[in-house]
């Protein structure tokens, strides 16, 4: 994260700042490529049970309330079959970056678009007795990057309001852990801890990898205690230096292969969200200059400004 | 909305730092004001609010507290097709998944037909394959001890839907009453 030299100033200002600390346009487009791309994944593995839903006669359908509010329709196989195949045309051109100019403007359509039918998936995907809560940062962040405007792969200019999408995604998909902390205070109380809620958990869906700790008494209880821990203290992520964020994240992945391993519970759209806090950029730049490419010329079509050319604002 | 004003230049405070496109205050203002009513309204329904709420929260997954000298229950949907083979209706087969049946268990011991919609969702998946005749929910318990399996089990049948009669508990690849399905690696 790019922090200006600035001097010292009020809390407000600050947490303006700090919420639209810029980030380069290229970090952005490398980002929506992934949400883009893994929209296709997602549809086509790992929530094509939804499919499913479409055969199921409605009287199995529980509507949430945003869709008794929007007076969302009962999903029909029309409904279900129309939405996986907007988003199997659509996504893979969100995924591009291209839009079509209007006016003197170029909306990111396709990405209102994209975020627009995946909710509506999303919403069908758990009107049927579970809700999944493994996708808010995913949801936030699709809603949040079609608003940064046109964004060029591998380009180095920096873009506040790129930041503010990329704060959003980063505080929504930290938020899933602290909100997941303090749901289980809620429902399970301080007993969650002693619990046995790992117990279920490895005998509905444990693995060979998992299986084992169901011998050790007390073993899934630390684990419950570790959970709790890490979920309450994961803002923690927000105040440490740029070199230790990047543990912290690396943990949260390594959190999330440790799960998988376990008891099979992917988090995938989670964990793509989680790319906000990554220079998504670099590579993407590393592979243009080993092309011998410069990424601000490809990116702008023009290149760097040399900085004794530069307008000096200050 | 925020939308970046293209004019901005950038502060070039060092010589390597790259030109910054600035947001409008308004814009700025207007984002921190929609990221913070989002924040609230996750708190708010993390407190008070349900399911229901999805895409907001409570996050509950794994969030209840099971009781370490209670039961453990473990559902599973099994069907028997026109051929007499009986198998595991999953969400691989009908596209409704386990848990979900799981949320809708009481409904459906109330009202067959509620069963029937997943033999239904099974010929949506598969419309060629056999017609299934019987469809079972079937709940295995488990027993623990402080924290521990005692090793008891027993499986019930929590709802079911039948065409004709009921057909015969098993063909031998599957056995109704067992708890081996539920924990096969056990």
């Amino acid at each position: 994260m790019v922090t200006a030299t600035a001097p010292r100033r009020g809390i407000g200002r600050r947490l303006l700042h700090w919420a639209t600390a810029p980030v380069p346009y290229g970090r952005i487009a490398a980002f929506r490529t992934l949400l883009y791309l893994y929209i296709l994944a997602d549809i086509t593995m790992f929530t094509h049970w939804v499919y499913g839903h479409a055969g199921a006669p409605g009287n199995l359908y529980m509507p949430l309330y945003i869709a008794d509010f929007l007076h969302l329709p009962v999903p029909t196989p029309g409904l279900v079959h129309g939405l996986f195949w907007a988003m199997v045309v659509l996504a893979p051109i969100a995924a591009t970056g291209w839009n079509p100019k209007i006016g003197r403007w170029r909306p990111q359509i396709f990405g209102f678009l994209v975020f627009l039918l995946f909710t509506e998936w999303m919403i069908i995907a758990m009107s049927y007795g579970k809700v999944d809560h493994d996708r808010f940062g995913f949801l936030i962040a699709l809603a949040v990057v079609p608003f940064v405007g046109r964004a060029r792969q591998g380009d180095p200019t920096l873009s506040e309001s790129g930041g503010w999408a990329l704060r959003t995604t980063q505080l929504a998909v930290v938020a899933t852990y602290f909100l997941a902390a303090l749901a289980k205070l809620r429902y399970g109380g301080f007993a969650w801890l002693t619990g046995s809620t790992m117990t279920r958990a490895v005998m509905r869906r444990g693995t060979i990898a998992a299986t084992w700790m169901l011998k050790v008494p007390g073993m899934l209880v630390l684990a419950q205690f570790g959970i709790l821990l890490f979920e309450l203290f994961s803002p923690v992520v927000f105040v440490v230096s740029q070199r230790l964020r990047y543990w912290i994240v690396a943990f949260f992945y390594s959190f999330h292969l440790v799960v998988f391993l376990t008891v099979t519970i992917a988090f995938v759209p989670h964990l793509i969200a989680m790319a906000a806090f990554l220079p998504l950029e670099k590579p993407v730049q590393a592979i243009m200059r080993a092309l011998g490419k410069d990424p601000h010329t490809v990116a702008t079509g023009r290149p760097p400004q040399q900085p004794d050319t530069r307008p000096v604002t200050a | 909305m925020p939308t970046d004003s293209p004019d901005a230049t950038g502060e070039a405070t060092a010589e390597s730092t790259p030109p910054v496109v600035r947001m409008r205050l308004g814009a700025r203002v207007t984002a921190l004001a929609v990221t913070t009513v989002c924040a609230l309204v996750m708190f708010a329904t993390t407190a008070w609010g349900n399911d229901s709420w999805f895409p907001f929260a409570p996050m509950r997954m794994f969030a209840t507290a099971a009781d370490p000298n209670g039961v453990i229950e473990i559902l599973r949907v099994e069907a028997v097709n026109e051929n007499g083979q009986r198998m595991l209706l999953s969400q691989e087969n009908s596209g409704i998944r386990w848990a979900e049946v799981d949320g809708q268990r009481d409904k459906m011991a109330e009202d067959p037909m509620l069963v029937k919609t997943l033999a239904d969702a099974y010929h949506h998946h598969g419309p060629h394959k056999p017609k299934l005749i019987a469809v079972e929910i079937l709940v295995s318990n488990y027993q623990l001890e402080d924290g521990s399996l005692t090793g008891e089990c027993d499986t019930v049948l929590a709802a079911s839907w039948y065409e004709d009669e009921v057909p015969p508990p098993t063909d031998g690849s599957l056995s109704p009453l067992s708890c081996e399905r539920g924990f096969s690696s056990w």
